[in-house]
């Protein structure tokens, strides 16, 4: 995995805990439990911190099974990009690390819920993602030698959720920019 | 005279309906109408007006990663989408330009998302040609080379991100 997908997946752990103490869902018999949310590295397809593995890749309608477990929110490596800057040996870097969230509507036994009764509300879940996100804005340290970040930028997000009618599909990147420096 | 920072707004948004993107660059405050019109020129040109401009390089990289995209998908025949590129619309008033882009090829996002495993069903059947080298039990089925098929699975597409990608590098270029 590399340390931006490290970083971002990371990064998350303040919506992980604060999901599962602000919301639960109602199982078919009647009994509660916390909201989850399972952070995946999609570089190698597995949850983070486990090794259970997770093929994001497979169709979001064949895997309504796993999103009554909680919601997922995949992490990867999308692109790098290098460019030199004058005449020393440094480079301006951007590496993106693609973020893709699914859930599943708490009527199916997911952990989504509109009204916050059943699940988190979906665009409350993006507050939080986008700001844990922000909060580390400054110099994210991802110990990648010889590369420091100055900041950092969520761009294209997309929405896609409207295209189903029990399931959740957001998508944002994440852009890390800095210079790596090449002595 | 005292010393005044022009500062220039770049927003760059993607859209998803149809794929493409929306770009609004803005001088909300400059020393003199004259100064900031020169400046809005000058930006103009850059991204839009000169040969070779930015956002025309943009809709090329996407271009450029969709061919190569499809050469790793099975050759997929991307040049339909390719010429449903509907050109680039901007517009200038007084303090800020703006240009959207787009592309109205209703299977461009399948491709800039990718899709999953599916079945297409008829409506009663499918009728499709088939080219016979590549498809010899179709060819067995249906000699003459026209198929009719109550419903076909069709595998998924792997995501593209071409033009997620071609905005990064525009966000790159204009260094934000």
């Amino acid at each position: 995995m590399s340390s931006e997908v490290d970083w971002v997946l990371n990064q998350l752990t303040s919506v992980v805990d604060s999901v599962a103490t602000d919301y639960s869902i109602k199982h078919p018999d009647g009994t509660t439990s916390d909201v989850a949310l399972k952070r995946v590295d999609r570089d190698n397809s597995r949850i983070y911190e486990g090794s259970e593995t997770v093929d994001m890749s497979a169709p979001v309608r064949s895997r309504s099974g796993e999103l009554q477990s909680g919601i997922f929110a995949g992490a990867e490596s999308a692109d790098v990009s290098q460019s030199p800057i004058g005449t020393e040996f440094d480079l301006d870097v951007e590496r993106v690390v693609s973020l893709r969230v699914e859930g599943l509507h708490h009527s199916e036994w997911g952990h989504v819920d509109p009204d916050g009764d059943a699940g988190v509300p979906w665009d409350e879940l993006k507050t939080r993602i986008r700001s844990a996100l922000y909060s580390g804005r400054t110099y994210p340290d991802t110990d990648r030698p010889q590369t420091g970040y100055t900041h950092l930028l969520l761009t294209n997000e997309t929405d896609l959720s409207s295209e189903y009618s029990d399931f959740f599909d957001w998508r944002v990147d994440v852009a890390f920019d800095g210079v790596e420096d090449l002595h | 005279m005292a010393e005044t920072s022009v500062t220039i707004e770049f927003n760059l948004e993607f859209v998803t309906d149809p794929i493409g993107a929306v770009l609004d660059i803005a001088v909300p405050d400059a020393p003199s109408d004259a100064a900031r019109q020169a400046l809005l020129d000058n930006v103009e040109s850059t991204m839009v007006g000169s040969r070779d401009n930015l956002v025309s390089q943009t809709v090329q990289r996407a271009h450029g990663r969709l061919e190569r995209y499809a050469q790793r998908a099975d050759d997929y025949n991307v040049e339909p989408l390719i010429e449903s590129f509907d050109g680039v619309d901007a517009t200038r008033d007084r303090t800020s330009i703006h240009a959207e882009w787009s592309w109205s090829h209703e299977a461009f996002r399948f491709m800039e998302f990718g899709t999953s495993d599916h079945t297409v069903d008829g409506d009663p059947v499918l009728v499709f040609e088939f080219d016979a080298g590549e498809y010899p039990y179709l060819d067995e089925m249906f000699p003459d080379g026209t198929a009719f098929l109550p419903q076909s699975d069709v595998s998924g597409l792997p995501e593209s991100r071409a033009v997620r990608s071609s905005l990064n590098w525009l966000r790159r270029e204009v260094g934000q």
